[in-house]
């Protein structure tokens, strides 16, 4: 079909006159018996949950694995009386494709092939779209490349995405990698120091180098004062922070009432990244996970972020055929290998109005993309993101789960709520932070070159004017169980944390101005004060094992008072802590986890060994991501890849009831053949 | 049979009449809703506030030293949160009842033991407070949906849930022990007295060497 833009001319057959919106599905629903591909009963039943969920009738009956990408696109394309192609990448015009920009063609699911000539000789631009041809993706063309004339083709979406990939991939590489430190460098991490840092770091050593050389003691009062008073206060603003939330432990900020009132059609699509790197089988878990949230699958996207250089999860992605709402998104290789890198591509593939971020293995509670729904009608135009809290289902599997509960219990139960009802910068969690994706977008999504991108964004976030809060919610995810994989994950956590803080602190007045006194000192203490928390830990440790073995062997050095000063800091600082994680128990009832709380201060040595190792891997390797592994639990059931003799085993995802036939062959869809043109009737329908 | 504690995971083995009374006290506790005890925070610390003003205006009045002020202000907080503590379920009465216990142990370390006894006391109370029972419930309801065999399970049975018996607004819940409860109860109003009694023996022993 040929469409021309205001001012043009055409050659083609214009579009015919659209018909009234009821007609839409039906007449797709025709062609789609028509062709045998539905039976009748299956058309009524798709045209019911059509009315009643308000998702396009394509969108319904792909849900349900009634039909297969490839047929309804055949049927697509007839409704709307255009020409069907399969997009080989080979076959697109580079020239004319990097005159337009890949975000928005992957938002609107469209892409320019080549330019032709048409019947007249005149050159026409031939465009493949994936929704209904339109005037407004001719106005784009002809805005960009001057030639009046524009073909329409149909096209998939797979093999919309699948061109943008491969003819866009550096743009796409580019975009996701450097587009926030091109676009707001002062907000990025991509540069770890900037020179007032350094220069201050240069003076503040050799002030102390001088100070020692000169006069010793003054010079390590100063700094073990400077040390203790650090601690205090982090310390203690941990401390009231999460006594606040303390006492808003059974505040519901959504009901299950206010979540009933839903009406499936009132609600947006929603998009889930699911980023994922050498976890092959990861994809039957998933489907498992997902299967129970209460959202209609019509409205449902779920991008696998997979990375190119990890075939294994490909194939097993691939083999475990999920079902149509999931969409397996390459990610071109590049560096930093980031996970905020995957899902900055995920992003720009994005179709929802909200988008969530999920690990493979979360179990999140399944109405919890409901009550984030809920929460963000509830919370003005300000609020960019909803952080739902994370638990772990594997608490009791040995000592170290179990503290590792007992912390993310304290940090997302109290500590989270506590910042929200004082209105304080929260550092968001790694996954089942709920965005608006427009405002998303905005903010220059995640930033790949910072390795916790998600308490960074919080911070950015708050920075700009934003708001981000917590809903009563909760994602259960696997507790790290092994020593060596929670240092690798801790010290990268830590990383993050020195990183947010010195991309935050390049312009501290700035700050203050923007988020004010209180905030900024909130942030400064909790997100500044932990990691030297961990850092000064072990000093402390050492000043109190020296005063045991040799009483007053500090006195020398230091004063009195100020090492009594310092045992007590030491004292208090792990009171508190034991006592923080004593309450942790209790907004989940987890009585059995509390005695363990004494333990925390061994807990709290371990940190300060990831501490350490995140300063160093600061210096030298600042970008690095440490790997968590996962799937050591034994509560988690990976699926192994399938050897080609086991065949694939469909992962389902409830109601669907069976994966689509061509799933298999989304990265392959050279031999699916073209079917003959369609006829040239147009009508509004659209399986977005 | 017993009725089966909603709150628990139905263990391994069981009959099926225990596994349709579990799913009953579970459907019961989702679809009547249990509401936690609502304890009007705000208007306990403004009594105790007032009681603590009059305590010590009177006190002050009548030439006492500032210890012989406190010791009784002290009382009466610690009685005050442990009692909502107790009685309300409030986690953060309990970390008050507690701080104002350690400030009784460094006016008077020699009550350390009395104080720990009475933590115990309260901590048993936990146990069997209803209070407690009805946040475990309202979490339970919100932690976990019923699994599909639950509600078909309770679904051959009309449910009757007689409001008017309750001792509140909602469901009637039976009380359970629970150990872990009392445990945990234990060791967070005993806490801060204990870390007050240890750092005054840890300032006196550095002192003492």
């Amino acid at each position: 079909m040929t469409v021309v833009a205001p001012g043009g001319a055409s050659s083609g057959p214009g579009p015919r006159p659209a018909r009234g919106r009821h007609a839409a599905p039906e007449r797709l629903g025709d062609v789609l018996v028509e062709q045998g591909v539905l039976t009748p009963d299956q058309l009524t039943e798709a045209l019911e949950q059509h009315h009643r969920v308000g998702a396009p009738l394509g969108a319904v009956v792909l849900a349900r694995g009634w039909v297969t990408r490839r047929q309804l696109y055949v049927a697509l394309a007839e409704v709307w009386g255009a020409d069907l192609a399969f997009v080989d990448p080979v076959d697109v015009d580079e020239e004319l494709a990097h005159r337009f920009p890949a975000a928005m063609l992957a938002r609107e699911t469209w892409l320019p092939l080549r330019v032709e000539q048409d019947d007249d000789g005149q050159p026409q631009v031939v465009v493949a779209t994936a929704g209904r041809p339109s005037a407004h993706i001719a106005e784009e063309v002809v805005q960009r490349t001057g030639i009046p004339r524009v073909r329409q083709v149909v096209t998939t979406d797979w093999d919309v995405q699948r061109a943008l990939r491969t003819v866009w991939r550096d743009e796409l590489v580019h975009d996701a990698v450097q587009s926030l430190a091109e676009r707001r460098p002062d907000e990025s991490a991509s540069t770890v120091f900037v020179w007032p840092q350094v220069a201050a770091a240069v003076a503040l050593l050799a002030a102390t180098v001088t100070g020692l050389v000169l006069d010793p003691s003054l010079t390590m009062l100063v700094l073990v004062a400077t040390v203790n008073v650090a601690v205090a206060l982090a310390v203690g603003t941990k401390a009231l922070i999460s006594t606040v939330g303390t006492a808003w432990e059974t505040v519901e900020q959504v009901t299950d009432g206010e979540v009933a009132a839903l009406e499936d059609a009132d609600l947006p699509i929603y998009t889930i990244l699911v980023p994922v790197y050498r976890e092959a089988g990861i994809v039957g878990l998933l489907m498992r996970n997902l299967a129970d949230l209460d959202w209609p699958r019509e409205k449902l996207e779920i991008l696998l972020l997979l990375e190119e250089d990890d075939p294994e999860t490909l194939t097993a992605a691939l083999a475990a055929a999920p079902p149509d709402i999931v969409r397996i998104v390459v990610v071109p290789h590049s560096l930093p290998k980031t996970k905020p890198r995957a899902c900055n591509v995920g992003l720009a593939f994005a179709r929802g109005e909200y988008v969530v971020i999920y690990d493979a293995e979360d179990r999140p509670d399944p109405d919890q993309l409901k009550k984030s729904v809920v929460a963000f009608g509830k919370g003005g135009d300000d609020l960019v993101c909803v952080q739902a809290a994370l638990n772990y289902f594997n608490a009791r599997e040995n000592l170290l789960t179990r503290m590792f509960t007992l912390e993310y219990s304290s940090w997302f139960d109290y500590t989270l709520a506590g910042l929200d009802k004082l209105r304080l910068p929260i550092p968001l969690g790694g996954t089942s932070n709920h965005f608006r994706t427009d405002l998303l977008r905005d903010l220059g999504g995640w930033d790949p070159y910072n390795v916790t991108e998600d308490a960074d964004l919080g911070i950015r976030a708050s920075a700009r004017g934003h708001r981000v809060a917590v809903v009563n919610s909760t994602t259960y995810e696997e507790a790290n169980m092994a020593v060596g994989n929670w240092v690798r994950q801790r010290s990268r956590w830590i990383k993050g944390y020195m990183q947010t803080v010195l991309v935050h602190t390049r312009h501290p007045w700035r700050l203050l101005r923007s988020v004010g006194p209180r905030q900024t000192a909130g942030f400064a203490l909790l997100i500044g004060g932990t990691p030297l928390m961990f850092l000064a830990t072990p000093w402390l440790y050492a000043m109190l094992v020296v005063e045991l073995l040799w009483p007053g062997a500090l006195v020398p050095a230091l004063p009195e008072w100020l090492v009594q000063v310092s045992l007590a800091n030491l004292l208090l600082g792990n009171g508190v802590i034991i006592y923080l994680s004593l309450l942790a128990g209790f907004k989940r009832r987890t009585y059995g986890l509390v005695p363990f709380a004494l333990l925390s201060p061994l807990y709290w040595l371990l940190h300060s060994v990831a501490s350490y190792k995140a300063l160093w891997q600061l210096l030298v390797n600042p970008f690095y991501w440490e790997k968590t592994t996962h799937g050591l639990s034994s509560h988690v059931q990976v699926t192994d890849v399938p050897t080609p003799d086991d065949g694939p085993e469909p992962a389902a995802l409830p109601p669907t009831t069976a994966p689509p036939a061509d799933a298999v062959r989304l990265m392959d869809p050279h031999d699916v053949p073209v079917p003959p043109p369609p006829s040239t009737e147009t009508t509004s329908e659209d399986p977005r | 049979m017993t009725a089966a504690d909603p709150l628990a995971g139905l263990r391994p083995g069981a009959s099926p009449a225990e596994a349709e009374s579990f799913a009953e006290s579970r459907m019961r506790l989702a679809t009547a809703g249990p509401t936690p005890p609502r304890v009007p925070m705000r208007r306990v610390v403004l009594w105790s506030a007032v009681v603590l003003a009059v305590e010590s205006a009177v006190m002050l009045a009548a030439d006492r030293s500032l210890d012989e002020v406190l010791l009784p202000g002290y009382l009466i907080l610690m009685a005050a949160f442990g009692l909502v503590f107790c009685l309300g379920a409030v986690t953060v009465a309990g970390f008050a009842a507690g701080a104002a216990a350690a400030g009784l142990v460094v006016l008077q370390p020699d009550a350390l033991l009395p104080l720990l006894a009475g933590a115990a006391a309260l901590a048993l109370g936990c146990g069997i407070a209803p209070g407690w029972a009805r946040v475990e419930a309202w979490q339970a309801a919100h932690a976990r949906p019923l699994t599909a065999e639950e509600e078909a399970a309770v679904g051959q049975r009309a449910l009757s849930v007689d409001r008017s018996r309750g001792w509140s607004r909602g469901v009637r819940l039976r009380n359970y022990w629970r150990g872990d409860r009392v445990v945990a109860a234990f060791l967070v109003l005993a806490f801060h007295p204990c870390m007050a009694a240890f750092s005054l023996w840890f300032i006196d022993w550095t002192h003492g060497r």
